[in-house]
This record gives structure tokens, C-alpha cells and sequence, in this order.
């Protein structure tokens, strides 16, 4: 009775083991392959030298924007496939800091960038790429009648902002504070494309995000200028990581985005110059 | 198998199948009609009248109907067919559109399975019906605690139902049954669940509490023993049908069916008779003493009554022949013959006695059978 | 003459046979256990365990922590009083168009929280079907506020109390009622003295499985109710939220959850599958 079940267990976990080291080896080649430097690509040089895959982490406000450039991009290098990785800035300051495997990562704000550059996560400094202004965003229709940052204070309407530690967010307590502004918040979004859906679909009166988001809503979403917002802007970095996957295919993308095809991407969408 | 004490008198004319119990038309009993569409290919047709103070048993195989019997009186099933009375109030009548649920019914239910709640205290059971009728809860407490005293179960109140022994909780759903006065008495199988000798014990108690009852007692029972020691009269029914009532004496001395006939293990045989003497179909000739019946007629023979001999017997039994064993069978310390041809019965030795002779198949014995133990009736569809 | 090693004594002997289970089921399970275990492991390493209390004196904390209780035991309640008519009728009567209903009920099983909570704002919302007209006469909105986040968890926790009564009652026989129906008890008696408590195991566990499912709800809440801490920040919002630049309270928020989870489960380690 004892004898029995040990022959079985071992015809059950040998070509399991097998199967299991058989996978391990196929994955770790196939990261091997993606991974491994093209030794003749050094500096962003002609294009048919960049291949592979190039991971783009960038904040949700440069969604469209950069759509528009994975698009470009692709076209000037066919080997290549951007995967783009979009979330709040501080969501991807933490991926990064924990350790996700990024080629390149585009901020919305310098302060949340410099916590990876300080952690020396980054390939040198961060290049400012775009720069971008906060403005009221009110729904097309603008059912609460609003004219300005002193309707943020009124209890009646529903106010959406980003929440704090996001550049959004941060850039939004700013202006209201200038503005001696004390608003009845009634809903913090994780990121700015999420407040924008929400004024979008008319579930809040009005929110503060990037002029740029304002313009990605196709109507949905009508600005109303803030005077003293220029004074308060926000500066895009870009990087590439010191640690890359693909150090080639990021610098390029970098290149890319940097010139002139790039910034007049960038320039379409609304975002400032650097 | 003899009837208790209990038992009154039934009228036992040889050869007649006791009329029901007659009783005033309109008094308080149960008067049922039931009519019950089961399938396609089963329907209960069945007419059960019990008076006042009367057990009738209602005895036929699984299958037969019973249970559907029991769900129609009870109100936990409506008749398509048919009607029911109890005490002159009608709580079933489909043509006059009359049905009166179960909760307003006032019967009685004792169950197979007892049926016990199990989340209750035994006193809080036996409390329930009270409880339901609006009974404040002090006073049904006491009345619950004075019904566990009759049964016998002083002192389990606060336990819980699967804290008991099968007979202690078939005693509890009967004082659960009992406590809030019913009109009307109904055991479905009372005693089926039990071992051996708890039945033997409960049996005794049961028939005491139930002539206690003043109002009328039916009890649905496969086993013959529980019917013939409990009722007064007994009903069979076979597929949906009743096939015999009678006293109990009546359905085991005189079955008129083979199911009662193998209850009864009586032996039960067709033929034709003319001054006396039976000539029983598939041969062989039996004597028998009355001899005022003619014609076709069904012939009862206990298997108590016959006698098994080596040689001719000598007496004044007036039926003997000879013939082989067919079958020997052991039950406990007695003895089940099968004979074979011209008149296969099943005879009953004891152990003993088998041995003595040394009877085994094929040993070729003499039979014999006296005439006034051999019972007949016309055969007519009862 | 050699004395041989003694045999162990036959009745352990057998029990042990009888009782090992297959070494390859031991293996798997232990597997899947560390799948929970590990993340625990992960969690209590991570732990600022020197400033714990000070991350958790703040009113973040205290304020998501209240609105999670609040909010799951309200859900809970609501399940209840809605969700046991529901299994009664789903389980009892037969209606036409019970299996569909039984899969509507079971939907917001299968889908994502945050699909619930966008098919919340449609019905609900400011512009929705039934909180346009809401608003419109009573100037009502749903969305961000403390019932809001009721409602969401109540979506998504539901359905666990539904199956799970409507299982008991499948199961249960119905013979008990029939019987009290003999003793003269009303349907509402019977359904009262009998039935609910026969049920009453599957009822907790089935409240239990709901309440726990709310609290950990997270999706639905975020995309429906809004974030706002004090009104619509419950803990798993707050965790969240936190993870982005206060890694510390996050971490220190989430052993709150997984203490306040574990006492809850473990304290109903009798009851917390129904027992026959």
C-alpha cells in the first residue's frame, strides 16, 4: 500500500519539471532577444538601424499627442513598435522607482521626474519636451454658468480637481490659491483624463485641467481662460532610463519627440514650446 | 399473529367481507373521498370513512397511494377528484371550489421522520402548534410540558431533537401532534423508521395514546403487524385503489388479494367449488367445510394450519396427499415449506420439526389440511 | 535469533494509510497557498512597522476606515431586506423569465467593478436615466456622495447573498414547512419560525461572503461615487491614492484592511460554511 504511490508521483513531476524548465528557457531567450543591445546603434543615427520594441511611459495628458507620434515614429522606423504606457505622472514615477522595465518616460510636471532623476534611474538629466497651462474645463453646454475660478467656491455645483501629488492636481491647488479661491471639491480623480471624462459626460459643472485635455474633447468640453494661470506652468520632461531595454530604440524616440516632427505634434495639440 | 386487546369484536360470517363500520351520516369523523390524479399512469381513487373514536388503518405496498392519501387529508395537496369532511366542516371540494389550506385544518400530523425542528427545544416542538394558535407563550409552554409527561418524556425538554433516540422523538412529534386538540388524527408511518424492538415498544404506547384520542385515527402503514395491532378497521389499498377493508381478523384470515395474502402469509388460491369440495385451479382437490357456497370462490389456507408428515397420516383431517418439497426456508426458528403440485401451499414448521423429519428439497412428504382450516369466499370484485 | 524491528501498531498503521493524501496534491496545495501567502509575507515586510501608528492617526486614515465600515454594512443591510425576497422568489415560484433573472442578478459577478460603476452612471448619474429626472424634480445627485458608494457596493456585493440564500433554500426540505403548515402556522409563521432558521448558517456566511465583498470594493466606487476623502474615500480609494508618493501610509492602510478582514473571517471560523 505504501509502495505504490511513489512511482506515479515521479512519472507526474518529471515531464512537469521538464515542461516548466523547457518554459523558463524560452522566456528568458525571448527577453534575451528583445533585450539585447544592436551594437551598431549607439546614437539615434539613420533609421533602419532601430529595431525592436520601445516601452513609452507618459503621463495621461499627452495621450492624444503622443498617439500622434507612436504613429509617426513607426512610419520613420518600420522595425519598430512603440507600446505606449499611459497613467498619472506619479503612478509612473512609482512604477519606475519599483522597477518596471521602461525605455522612456514623459512627465507632466519637473518635480515628480525629479525624484527619478535623484534616484539615478535616469540617463542623465531630463530634457523639458513641451510645456503645457491649466484651464477651467466646463462641460459644452456649461449647465452651472460658470465664468470663473470664483464659481469653484460656490457649494452648489459639483467641482472635480485631480487628486494632490498628481502634476495636475498640484498645478490646480496652485492656481486656486492664488486666486485666494477656496473650493467646494467634491470629487479628486486619480488622473486627468479620468476628471476630463467625468466633465465630458456632464457629471461635474467644472474642473480644472490642461488646456491641452480641453482641446482632445472634441467639444464635449468648453475652457474658460485663467488670467493669472500664465504665470503657472508646467514643464514636460522627457528621459530615457539608464537601465533600458532597448537604449537605441529610447534615445531615438527621445530624438524623435525632441525635433521638428515631434514638437509640431506637440505644437497641434496645444502644448507650448519648451 | 394476534389482535391486542384494544380491538373490538369485528363481524367475522365466514366468507363475507365485513362491511365498514357504519356510522351517523352526518356526525363528526372524516368522511373522504379522494381522488387524486398522481400521472399518466397512477390516480388514487379511494373512499375512507372513520367515526369518532375509531383507528382505521389505511395498509397497502409503497407506491399505493399512500402518502398522496396523506398529503390530500392533510391539506398539503388539493384533490381533482372527490371530497373531504371532517367533523360536518367540508375542507376539500373542487366542484364547489372549496379548498381549506393546511394551517386552518385542524389535524394532527405525526410523521415518518418525525419532522421535528431541529432548532427548537423539545418543549418548544411540542409548544409549536400552540404557539401558531395564538396561544400565549407561558401558557403553551405548560401545556406543552403536560403533553411530554403523557408521552412519557418528562424531563427532555430543554434538549434538542437530535439529542433523542428514534422512539423518544416519534413520541415527541406525537405530543407536538396532540398538543393543540385536532379534530382529526393522522400518522403517516409512524413506526417505519424504528429498529426492531423500539417498534415493539412504541407500539404498545402508541395504541394507548391513540384510544385516548376521541376523535378519529387514521394510520398509513406498510406493515401489517403496526396495522392489525393499532386499527379497528382496516383499508387496502393497492395502486391507487382500495381492495379490501375489514377488522384486521378480516384481512388476515380472509384476504381477498395477493398483496394481503403474502402479507398475511396466508396461502391464496382460485377454484371452483360444488358441495363441499374445491376443485383448485391447476388441479388437485380440497375438501372444505362449508358447503353452502358454490361456484368460483377464493380459498384461504394458513400456512400455520398445515401439516407435514413422512407417511400417510392417519386422522380425521379430511384433505391429505403426497407431494415433494419444492423449497425449504429458514426465518429465525421457523420454517417456510413450499410444496409442489397438486396444491402448491406454503407451510410453516418449526425447526425442530424439520429437522426431526429431515426435510429438505425434493423430500417427499405427505400433506395434510383440515377442513375447517381452509378458508372460502366468492370470488367478486371487492 | 534476530528480533525483527517492530511494526508500527496496526491501528496507527491503518490510519495513517487511510489519511495521507496523494504527495502531489500536497504539493499543489501548498502552491496555492503561497499564492496567498506570499503577497501577506510581501506586505508585512514592507511595513513601516516604527511609524506605524502615526501613519494611521491621521484623518485619512480615520475617516476611510469610518466611511468602509459604514459604507459595507450599509450595503450589507441593503442586500439583506432586498436580497432575500429576491432568492425567495427566484428559488420558490416559478415565473417566466426566472433564468433570466437569475443571470441578471448574477452579472455584476462576472463584470469588471469599473464596468459596473459606468453602468451605474448611466442610471444614476447626473444625465442618467433615472437621476436626470431625479434631479430634475428633486435636485438629487447621487454620484459623489456617501450613498453613492452604498449603491456601488451594493451592486457588486449583492449577488453573493442572493446565491447563497437561494441555494440554502433550494436545498433545504421542504418538509419542515409542510409540517408547520399541519400545526396551524401561517406562511409568515412558517417562514418565520422554520424556514429563516433553518437557513440561518447559509444566511451568515452568505452575509458574511457580502460584507466582505463590499468592503474590499474598489472599482465600481472610484468610476460612480467619485473620490473625496470624508465622503466617498473609502480605504481601498485611499490605498490607491496613496500608493502614489506616500508608499509608507499605503502600505501601513492596507495591513488596516488585512487585520480588520482577518478578524471579521476568522472570528466566524465555525459558521463560515453552512453546516448540514
Amino acid at each position: 500500500m505504501d509502495e505504490r504511490p511513489r512511482p506515479d508521483i515521479r512519472a507526474v513531476v518529471r515531464p512537469a519539471a521538464g515542461a516548466l524548465v523547457a518554459g523558463v528557457v524560452v522566456a528568458v531567450a525571448g527577453c534575451g532577444a528583445a533585450a539585447s543591445p544592436d551594437p551598431a546603434a549607439t546614437s539615434p543615427g539613420p533609421a533602419a538601424t532601430v529595431t525592436g520594441e520601445v516601452f513609452v511611459s507618459a503621463a495621461a495628458s499627452l495621450a492624444d499627442a503622443f498617439a500622434e507620434i507612436e504613429v509617426a515614429f513607426e512610419h520613420r522606423h518600420p522595425d519598430v513598435d512603440v507600446v505606449r504606457n499611459l497613467a498619472g505622472s506619479a503612478t509612473l514615477r512609482e512604477q519606475v522607482l519599483e522597477g518596471a522595465p521602461t525605455d522612456v518616460v514623459a512627465l507632466a510636471n519637473a518635480q515628480t521626474m525629479a525624484a527619478l532623476e535623484d534616484a539615478g534611474l535616469t540617463d542623465g538629466p531630463a530634457v523639458t519636451f513641451a510645456t503645457n497651462t491649466v484651464t477651467i474645463a466646463v462641460p459644452a453646454a456649461n449647465p452651472g454658468g460658470v465664468t470663473g475660478l470664483a464659481d469653484f467656491a460656490r457649494d452648489d455645483l459639483l467641482i472635480g480637481l485631480c487628486i494632490e501629488g498628481v502634476p495636475c492636481g498640484d498645478l490646480a491647488r496652485q492656481v486656486l490659491d492664488a486666486a485666494g479661491v477656496v473650493a467646494r471639491i467634491d470629487t479628486n480623480e486619480p488622473d486627468v483624463r479620468a476628471l476630463l471624462a467625468r466633465i465630458a459626460a456632464d457629471e461635474v459643472d467644472a474642473g480644472i485641467t490642461y488646456v491641452t485635455d480641453v482641446a482632445s474633447a472634441d467639444g464635449a468640453v468648453v475652457g474658460i481662460e485663467i488670467p493669472s494661470a500664465d504665470a503657472i506652468v508646467a514643464d514636460l520632461p522627457i528621459a530615457t532610463l539608464a537601465d533600458a531595454p532597448n537604449p537605441a530604440g529610447a534615445e531615438a524616440f527621445k530624438a524623435f519627440v525632441l525635433g521638428e516632427d515631434g514638437q509640431a505634434i506637440m505644437a497641434r495639440h496645444g502644448f507650448g514650446a519648451p | 399473529m394476534t389482535s391486542s386487546d384494544a380491538h373490538k369484536a369485528g363481524s367475522d360470517t365466514p366468507g363475507a367481507v365485513a362491511a365498514p363500520r357504519d356510522t351517523t351520516s352526518s356526525g363528526p369523523g372524516l368522511r373522504a373521498s379522494l381522488g387524486v390524479a398522481q400521472s399518466a399512469e397512477f390516480d388514487l381513487d379511494a373512499d375512507v370513512v372513520i367515526a369518532p373514536g375509531t383507528t382505521v388503518a389505511l395498509l397497502g405496498p409503497n407506491g399505493a397511494g399512500k402518502s398522496t392519501a396523506v398529503a390530500a387529508i392533510a391539506g398539503l395537496r388539493a384533490l381533482d377528484r372527490g371530497r373531504i369532511e371532517l367533523g360536518g366542516h367540508v375542507l376539500d371540494d373542487p366542484v364547489a371550489d372549496v379548498f381549506v389550506p393546511a394551517a386552518d385544518r385542524r389535524i394532527g400530523v405525526v410523521f415518518q421522520d418525525h419532522l421535528l425542528f431541529d432548532h427548537m427545544s423539545v418543549v418548544d416542538n411540542v409548544a409549536f402548534g400552540l404557539r401558531a394558535g395564538h396561544v400565549p407563550r407561558g401558557e403553551a409552554t405548560a401545556r406543552a410540558r403536560d403533553w411530554l409527561d403523557r408521552v412519557g418524556l418528562a424531563g427532555v425538554e430543554q434538549r434538542r431533537p437530535r439529542q433523542l433516540s428514534g422512539g423518544q422523538a416519534q413520541r415527541v412529534a406525537l405530543a407536538r401532534a396532540l398538543a393543540p386538540m385536532p379534530d382529526l388524527l393522522l400518522l403517516d408511518e409512524p413506526l417505519s423508521a424504528l429498529d426492531v424492538s423500539t417498534r415493539a415498544n412504541l407500539r404498545r404506547s402508541l395504541a394507548s395514546h391513540l384510544d385516548e384520542f376521541a376523535g378519529p385515527r387514521l394510520v398509513i402503514t406498510h406493515d401489517p403487524t403496526e396495522a392489525f395491532l393499532l386499527a379497528d378497521e382496516v383499508h387496502v389499498l393497492e395502486e391507487g385503489r382500495i381492495t379490501q377493508v375489514g377488522t384486521p381478523d378480516d384481512i388476515r384470515l380472509r384476504p381477498t388479494t395477493p398483496y394481503v395474502a403474502d402479507l398475511a402469509g396466508a396461502n391464496l388460491l382460485t377454484g371452483r367449488v360444488r358441495d363441499g369440495v374445491v376443485k383448485v385451479a391447476g388441479g388437485g382437490e380440497l375438501h372444505v367445510a362449508d358447503h353452502a357456497v358454490a361456484g368460483d370462490v377464493l380459498v384461504t389456507v394458513s400456512p400455520t394450519a398445515v401439516t407435514v408428515h413422512r407417511g400417510r397420516p392417519e386422522g380425521s383431517q379430511r384433505n391429505t396427499w403426497s407431494t415433494t418439497l419444492e423449497r425449504v426456508e429458514l426465518l429465525g426458528d421457523r420454517v417456510r415449506l413450499r410444496t409442489r403440485p397438486p396444491v402448491p401451499l406454503t407451510v410453516e414448521v418449526t425447526r425442530d420439526a424439520t429437522d426431526e423429519l429431515g426435510l429438505q428439497p425434493d423430500s417427499e412428504v405427505w400433506i395434510a389440511v383440515k377442513a375447517t382450516e381452509i378458508g372460502v369466499q366468492p370470488d367478486s370484485d371487492v | 535469533m534476530t528480533s525483527p524491528t517492530p511494526l508500527p501498531t496496526g491501528r496507527s498503521r491503518r490510519r495513517d494509510v487511510v489519511q495521507r493524501p496523494p504527495a502531489v496534491f500536497v504539493v499543489l496545495a501548498v502552491a496555492g497557498l503561497a499564492l496567498f501567502v506570499v503577497p501577506l509575507a510581501g506586505l508585512l515586510v514592507r511595513t513601516p512597522w516604527s511609524n506605524l501608528a502615526t501613519l494611521l492617526a491621521t484623518d485619512v486614515v480615520t475617516q476611510a476606515l469610518w466611511l468602509s465600515l459604514v459604507s459595507s454594512l450599509g450595503a450589507t443591510a441593503i442586500s439583506l431586506v432586498v436580497g432575500l425576497p429576491l432568492a425567495w422568489l427566484l428559488a420558490r415560484v416559478e415565473f417566466p423569465g426566472r433564468r433570466l433573472v437569475r443571470g441578471i442578478v448574477m452579472l455584476p459577478l462576472v463584470l469588471p467593478p469599473v464596468v459596473g460603476g459606468a453602468a451605474l452612471l448611466f442610471a444614476l448619474g447626473r444625465r442618467g436615466l433615472v437621476g436626470g429626472p431625479l434631479e430634475r424634480a428633486t435636485g438629487l445627485v447621487v454620484p459623489f456622495t456617501t450613498w453613492g458608494v452604498v449603491i456601488a457596493s451594493t451592486f457588486v456585493a449583492m449577488p453573493f447573498l442572493v446565491i447563497t440564500v437561494e441555494g440554502a433554500l433550494r436545498n433545504l426540505d421542504g418538509r419542515h414547512e409542510g409540517a408547520a403548515a399541519t400545526l396551524g402556522a401561517s406562511r409568515w409563521t412558517v417562514m418565520r419560525r422554520v424556514t429563516l432558521p433553518m437557513i440561518a448558517p447559509s444566511l451568515a456566511s452568505g452575509l458574511v461572503l457580502t460584507w466582505a465583498r463590499a468592503f474590499g470594493e474598489f472599482g465600481a466606487t472610484v468610476t460612480f461615487a467619485g473620490n473625496l476623502q470624508g465622503r466617498t474615500q473609502t480605504m481601498p480609494l485611499a490605498v490607491f491614492v496613496a500608493l502614489d508618493g506616500q508608499r509608507d501610509a499605503a502600505v501601513a492602510m492596507s495591513l488596516v484592511m488585512v487585520i480588520v478582514s482577518l478578524v471579521v473571517l476568522v472570528a466566524l471560523r465555525g459558521q463560515w460554511w453552512p453546516s448540514r
